[in-house]
């Protein structure tokens, strides 16, 4: 097989997980019961499983960033976005609010320090246009001048804590954990892939910096096609919803399956 | 949830023992047992400080052979431990301990290893490394004149394959470099060993590293180094931070952000 069909393949792969997981997504909304009297939770968890969907689509759509240098920021995101959707799962209403309150506090904390950064280089503040929509989405919500900004976590809690609470510690260690060293550039990430040894003896071994290729690698995608699907189990478990169509994920599984039999076959012929 | 989590481990709820269980919890760090007992401990790195001391006896023993290169390395430090005479009991195996003989006494060291007729074996030996590292503590032995040396691609990448194989401290070149450092302790009377101890079966190690008698000695040797270093030696010598950057002052380091995207 030559890269290009090999790309063709992908692209087809890609195309097909993207419009199926979208497919199922929309599914599930239109099942979902909507209660418009509490219509900010209905907000926050369609928001959060969306969220899982965005995710997964741009990373598929980006075959270059399956690798270790970028996809674990992607997914170290959908696994607090899991977190924090299990969490507010467990008490949805009061959750929900929090989450919502703490987000307008944090725009409204980012147009104080534009204000200030633009009054100290002596800008006009009230003719700047991002401050205009900025607070017009803020007080669409609620009135600046009664929103609080909290400068904690968002929940009171930290983030294992709220794994912990919501029964899913065990993804908080083995998956939220590992990918944090890749998010925060931390030094068991880029000792490993940004850093390359001299090859001088002269020179202690000592290590240069680098930026080096890394092959494609498409467990990334399934990866994160798992996430969406653990969110979307999660939804229907707590929702109550019963969605009875095709699982993107176990399609996109399918296919990688197929791609593993004809690659044998190829090489065995 | 089955009672394996999504990667196929089992969940660690199911598990009997918690992760670091046997670490001592101390607020929010897990220190490991052999920390919490004996407490901070000093870290002795073996390309920090033992390489760059003892390297010079790696070097007698690559230039002049095994037998040669200890008979050397052991006259010199016999004629400096005679000729420093100060109270304690140095450890003249490594290089930056002879920064402490004063003027005079590195005179009587030239004169009793001349006298002795291995002054100009040394020099020999050691010429293109003194040449390579100016300020090496043993330059004394040239009087202050560079060393005329062969300074050929071909020696420079001598020099180079040796050193890559010291940076593993259980290699031959390394065990009898170190080797050679204890044997200057006993000789010096800097160290003495109980019978029966795998040290005090000392002359194995010249079977090394082909039997296993030989690999235990090597091993006390090891750990013997590392306490002598750790005891004997100056940490802030100018020795120690001068031998790696020369390195890159002999050969300039090719840095750039390396790009391999085809």
């Amino acid at each position: 097989m030559s890269n290009h069909d090999i790309l063709k393949d992908i692209e087809k792969l890609v195309t097909s997980y993207v419009t199926n997981v979208r497919n199922e997504l929309n599914e599930r909304w239109k099942k979902w019961s909507i209660d418009l009297s509490n219509g900010e939770m209905y907000e926050v968890i369609g928001a959060l499983l969306a969220r899982h969907v965005t995710l997964a689509t741009q990373l598929a759509m980006a075959p270059s960033m399956w690798n270790d240098h970028v996809a674990p920021v992607i997914l170290r995101t959908m696994a607090d976005a899991y977190i924090n959707l299990a969490w507010i799962f467990a008490d949805p209403s009061d959750r929900a609010r929090k989450f919502i309150l703490y987000g307008l506090g944090q725009e409204k904390l980012e147009v104080e320090h534009r204000k200030a950064q633009l009054e100290a280089e002596g800008e006009d503040v009230k003719s700047d246009p991002v401050i205009k929509s900025k607070e017009e989405w803020l007080n669409s919500q609620r009135l600046d001048f009664l929103t609080e900004v909290n400068i904690g976590t968002w929940s009171g809690v930290d983030t294992r804590s709220m794994a912990d609470e919501a029964g899913c510690l065990d993804f908080y260690r083995y998956t939220y954990s590992p990918f944090c060293g890749a998010t925060h550039n931390m030094w068991q990430h880029v000792s490993k892939y940004n850093l390359v040894v001299c090859p001088n003896p002269l020179h202690r071994y000592h290590k240069m910096p680098a930026d080096p290729a890394l092959d494609l690698n498409p467990d990334y995608l399934y990866v994160a096609a798992k996430y969406v699907e653990m969110a979307f189990h999660l939804f229907d478990e707590k929702t109550g919803t019963e969605y009875s169509g095709h699982s993107s994920f176990e399609l996109l599984a399918e296919t990688f399956a197929e791609f593993s039999d004809s690659s044998t076959e190829e090489a065995s012929q | 949830m089955t009672d394996q989590d999504f990667n196929g481990r089992q969940k660690l709820s199911d598990q009997k023992k918690r992760v670091l269980a046997y670490h001592k919890k101390i607020g929010k760090r897990f220190v490991p047992p052999f920390l919490s007992k004996l407490g901070p401990l000093q870290e002795i790195g073996w390309l920090n400080y033992t390489l760059p001391e003892l390297i010079w006896l790696a070097i007698l023993n690559e230039r002049c052979g095994l037998e040669k290169g200890a008979d050397l390395a052991i006259s010199l430090a016999k004629v400096a431990k005679k000729a420093y005479a100060g109270e304690m009991k140095k450890w003249f195996a490594t290089a930056s301990i002879y920064n402490l003989l004063s003027s005079e006494q590195k005179r009587d060291v030239l004169n009793a290893l001349d006298q002795s007729g291995k002054l100009e074996e040394v020099k020999d030996a050691l010429s293109f490394f003194i040449f390579l590292y100016p300020k090496y503590p043993l330059n004394f032995l040239f009087e202050g004149s560079l060393p005329a040396t062969d300074n050929s691609d071909a020696t420079l990448k001598q020099f180079k394959e040796l050193l890559s194989k010291l940076y593993d401290k259980t290699t031959v070149e390394a065990t009898f470099m170190q080797a050679n450092a204890i044997y200057i302790a006993f000789v010096t009377d800097k160290l003495k060993v109980f019978k029966g101890l795998t040290l005090a079966n000392f002359p194995e190690i010249e079977k090394y590293p082909h039997t296993e008698e030989s690999q235990r000695v090597a091993g006390s040797i090891r750990s013997t180094v590392i306490s002598l270093i750790g005891t004997d030696s100056d940490k802030t010598s100018e020795w120690l931070k001068y031998f790696w950057n020369r390195g890159l002052e002999i050969e300039p380091c090719n840095f750039q952000i390396i790009e391999t995207y085809e």
